[in-house]
């Protein structure tokens, strides 16, 4: 960007009263600029939020319509069912942390490596990662089912999913942390860790890591919204995880309130997560020099 | 302490007395896991495809694809995604151009950022649920819409949902790039709005907007939780016919058949992406 | 230091005009940008704006280029009135400071973009193409892509798109900076070109080196939106004033060396 254009024109902001003159051409053009994007801020506005607040009020609706009752959202825990709620609750937390440790073992350490000490491999590691983006998860789950009909041998419970749903996550982790690998310079944090006799292992877990948390909490997030909204792989495979769960309600009692307060709860768990992560982020980089 | 040399590819040489692994081995565990959990399926897949389910290779499983039912499958699956990805795209691009033409730091432009992050991701079955308490047929609080549950159209609708906020993450760096010195010498040299558009803005914009439509298609083909959460009854749609074989209680569970369909659809979204892959480098080149 | 006995006569068909600002104002927000601003210049005049970040040069530039509006003052070219005339329909060549050329075009056919516009036959528009490009001496880098030459060919290249597209009869010339992305190579390489190509037309020129500004007819120091001096160097020298002690305290920075010598280029942001 040219430094001296000391107004970008793009981003004029809106002239206040300016005093009589020779003024209109281009202020015109601004306004109607304008014009249209509020317009559409305000349709598109709308289109995106009327679903989620259908999905709370219809959550909020009590036994007569037109009444409030937050029993829905008291369901989430003690809806019975058939079939019951709160195990595919449970199961879908711990395979969100499960899926999550695995991401911190496996892929960070992984691509830092990678990054410092093998570079030829990142064009591979990059094709792996983003891979899963070109293998829907449709398909993937055909390909799994023999894998796990094995593994079903064992008579393990829905937690073996974490198998797969490490690989659906990888090309978000992937991206998230490319982003804070490059963002910051690990080959000389790197270099000046080792003139200082750091070794490798504390380079990369007491310099690098370190220096890319905000990447690798973003990965994270990432992971966890992609855990709590999985159905793909789980149904097919006849998993019972919250997804397939909603799913199973709603095929019982179609119109069942803890469809929409859990739905609703996921959203917002969702949203939650990422205000967390750009507001601690926001605050990291306002406290950098 | 001296450092220790490293050379271009990181390897070190090794040191006296005592020989370390070399580098490559730290990405071992990396590879098996991949290897068993996306390129194994894949290769089942693909393999699997090709298999009769006694064993033996043979074409019959992707010539049993040549049925007017899995035809119609297929159609299926491309009216939707054709449908969703060109309205997806036209509307994301219309956002986006919105959301760009605002101050880059404005509260309004992370907003929209933000919420198309939340919302990319906002998918499958609660999305059908969002939908059905907005127009659902008994149930719609905004309206009952009696075409809820009509193919295309009906299902379009929800995919439009998640495919205008992929658009706008995909295809707003592209309008970004578009530098201000570029309108304004369009202006200076005689040209109106119309004449930047024709010459300049739209033809550096046309290799992104493809690229970015085609992504959508990939995306929409691909969606399974969302469309089985709309019908699962009925399957229109490829993706759906392979959940059907997977799960089905009808005599053997089906491998072969969803293989072949799954093969089929590799084929499809391989040939989709690579040419979102080309035009993204198309458009890069100007990105300098 | 050069002088107008330098810039004789070329492209004769190009009649250069006078360009008198009058009280130019323009604020953003609570930001003024020019207060008041009076200038003339004159037929065939190269003219520098000088002086620090944000006194208003470039605001100056682009209200003349159309490019904003002016909140009030009036702008003549050649006699006319352009103030309230569209930026496409004033006729000026302009030269930004980075991005200028269109990426997707060749060389060729960002210079001929103009004529384009207006319909001119291609042939006709090729042969004007390439006499603009032999007057910046890039002819044979016609068919090659702006991604394929070096920064000062971009510049030489955007000179020759603004000569082109202003029509015969008329012969204003903009420039913003043109050197600022380019170092002193870059720069010296393209200086004496946008010299001699632009001999006939009246030019307006934004810069803060010293080594561009030696070589124009008047300078014009800006400062706090308006013009606090106005003269040749030689002129603001004797005057001894913000010229002056910019000048000399650029001057004793370079006991031992002439700019060119230095690691450093002479520029005019000491005092900002």
């Amino acid at each position: 960007m040219a430094a001296v254009n000391e107004i970008p024109a793009l981003g004029v902001p809106a002239e206040p009263q300016a005093p009589q003159g020779v003024r209109g051409l281009r202020a015109s053009q601004r306004r109607r600029l304008n014009a249209f994007r509020y317009v559409a801020f305000t349709i598109f506005g709308l289109f995106f939020l009327l679903p989620l607040f259908a999905m709370i009020r219809f959550s909020l609706e009590g036994s007569k319509p037109g009444t409030w009752s937050v029993a829905a959202w008291k369901q989430i825990a003690s809806y019975q069912g058939p079939p019951p709620l709160l195990p595919a609750i449970e199961i879908t937390l711990e395979l969100a942390v499960i899926t999550s440790l695995v991401m911190l073992v496996l892929v960070v350490p992984t691509m830092i490596w990678v990054k410092l000490r093998v570079q030829w491999f990142s064009r591979v590691l990059e094709f792996l990662c983003l891979l899963p983006l070109t293998i829907p998860a449709i398909v993937l789950v055909v390909g799994l089912a023999p894998i796990y009909n094995r593994i079903e041998r064992y008579n393990v419970s829905a937690l073996m999913l974490f198998w797969a749903y490490v690989i659906l996550a990888l090309p978000y982790a992937y991206r998230a942390l490319t982003a804070g690998l490059t963002a910051m310079d690990a080959t000389t944090l790197s270099e000046a860790a080792r003139s200082l006799g750091a070794r490798w292992f504390t380079v990369m877990f007491r310099v690098i890591a370190p220096n890319m948390w905000q990447a690798i909490l973003n990965a994270l997030m990432l992971t966890v919204a992609l855990v709590l909204g999985e159905f793909t792989i789980a149904y097919p495979l006849t998993y019972v995880n919250l997804q397939v769960e909603l799913f199973s309600i709603s095929r019982n009692t179609v119109n069942a309130g803890v469809l929409f307060s859990a739905s609703a709860a996921t959203l917002l768990v969702a949203f939650a997560l990422l205000l967390i992560l750009s507001y601690v982020g926001r605050r990291l980089r306002r406290g950098r020099p | 302490m001296t450092a220790a040399a490293t050379t271009e590819t990181g390897a070190r040489p090794p040191r006296a007395g005592r020989r370390s692994a070399p580098t490559w081995v730290g990405t071992v565990p990396f590879l098996a896991y991949t290897g068993v959990f996306l390129l194994l399926p894949t290769g089942i897949v693909i393999w699997n495809a090709f298999r009769r389910p006694t064993g033996g290779f043979t074409f019959s499983n992707i010539s049993a694809l040549n049925t007017s039912a899995v035809r119609t499958l297929f159609v299926g699956s491309l009216e939707l995604c054709v449908i969703s990805a060109l309205i997806g795209a036209v509307l994301g691009a219309i956002l986006a151009y919105a959301v760009a033409s605002g101050r880059q730091d404005g509260v309004v432009r992370r907003l929209y950022l933000a919420g198309s992050g939340v919302l990319a991701q906002f998918g499958g079955v609660t999305l059908a649920f969002a939908f059905l308490a907005t127009i659902g047929p008994t149930s719609g609080i905004l309206f009952h819409a009696g075409w809820f549950y009509d193919f295309p159209w009906g299902i379009a609708l929800i995919y439009i949902y998640f495919q205008i906020p992929l658009m706008v993450l995909v295809f707003l760096p592209a309008i970004d790039g578009l530098k201000v010195q570029w309108r304004e010498a369009a202006e200076n040299l005689g040209g109106s709005t119309w004449h930047y558009w024709r010459y300049i803005g739209g033809p550096l914009l046309t290799p992104a907007f493809l690229g970015a439509t085609l992504l959508l298609f990939a995306n929409a083909l691909s969606a399974y939780a969302t469309i089985v959460a709309w019908e699962d009854q009925i399957a229109y749609v490829v993706p759906q016919q392979i959940g059907v074989a997977l799960i089905s209680e009808v005599g053997l569970v089906n491998f072969n058949q969803a293989d072949a369909l799954a093969f089929g659809m590799i084929v499809m979204v391989v040939i989709v992406m690579s040419g979102y892959f080309l035009l993204q480098r198309r458009a890069a080149r100007w990105q300098r | 230091m050069s002088s107008t006995a330098t810039r004789t006569q070329s492209d004769p068909a190009r009649i250069a005009v006078e360009v008198q600002l009058r009280g130019l104002s323009r604020r953003y927000g609570s930001v003024v940008a020019l207060d008041n601003l009076d200038l003339t210049v004159q037929a065939g005049e190269l003219i520098a704006l000088l002086g620090p970040s944000g006194c208003g040069k470039t605001t100056t530039l682009r209200l003349l280029a159309g490019l904003e509006d002016a909140d009030t003052g009036r702008i003549t070219v050649g006699g006319r009135d352009i103030t309230r005339l569209p930026a496409s329909k004033r006729d000026m060549g302009m030269v930004f400071q980075a991005y200028s050329l269109f990426p997707h075009m060749t060389v060729r056919q960002n210079v001929a973009f103009g004529l384009r516009l207006r319909r001119i036959s291609s042939a006709h528009r090729d042969r004007r193409a390439l006499e603009m490009l032999q007057l910046v001496g890039l002819e044979t880098q016609a068919d090659r892509y702006p991604h394929q030459i070096s920064g000062g060919q971009q510049q030489r290249v955007a000179l020759a798109r603004a000569l082109a597209a202003v029509r015969l009869g008329a012969g204003l010339v903009l420039l913003d900076e043109p050197t600022a992305q380019l170092d002193v190579r870059g720069e010296a390489e393209i200086f004496e070109r946008i010299l001699a190509a632009t001999r006939s037309c009246t030019t307006i020129l934004i810069s803060h080196r010293f080594s561009t500004v030696r070589h124009v007819d008047r300078i014009a120091v800006v400062e706090n939106g308006a013009v606090a001096e106005l003269g040749s160097h030689d002129e603001l020298m004797a005057r001894r004033g913000r010229y002056w002690t910019m000048f000399t305290l650029q001057a004793q920075r370079f006991a031992t060396g002439t700019p060119e010598e230095g690691e450093e280029e002479l520029t005019f942001d000491v005092l900002a």
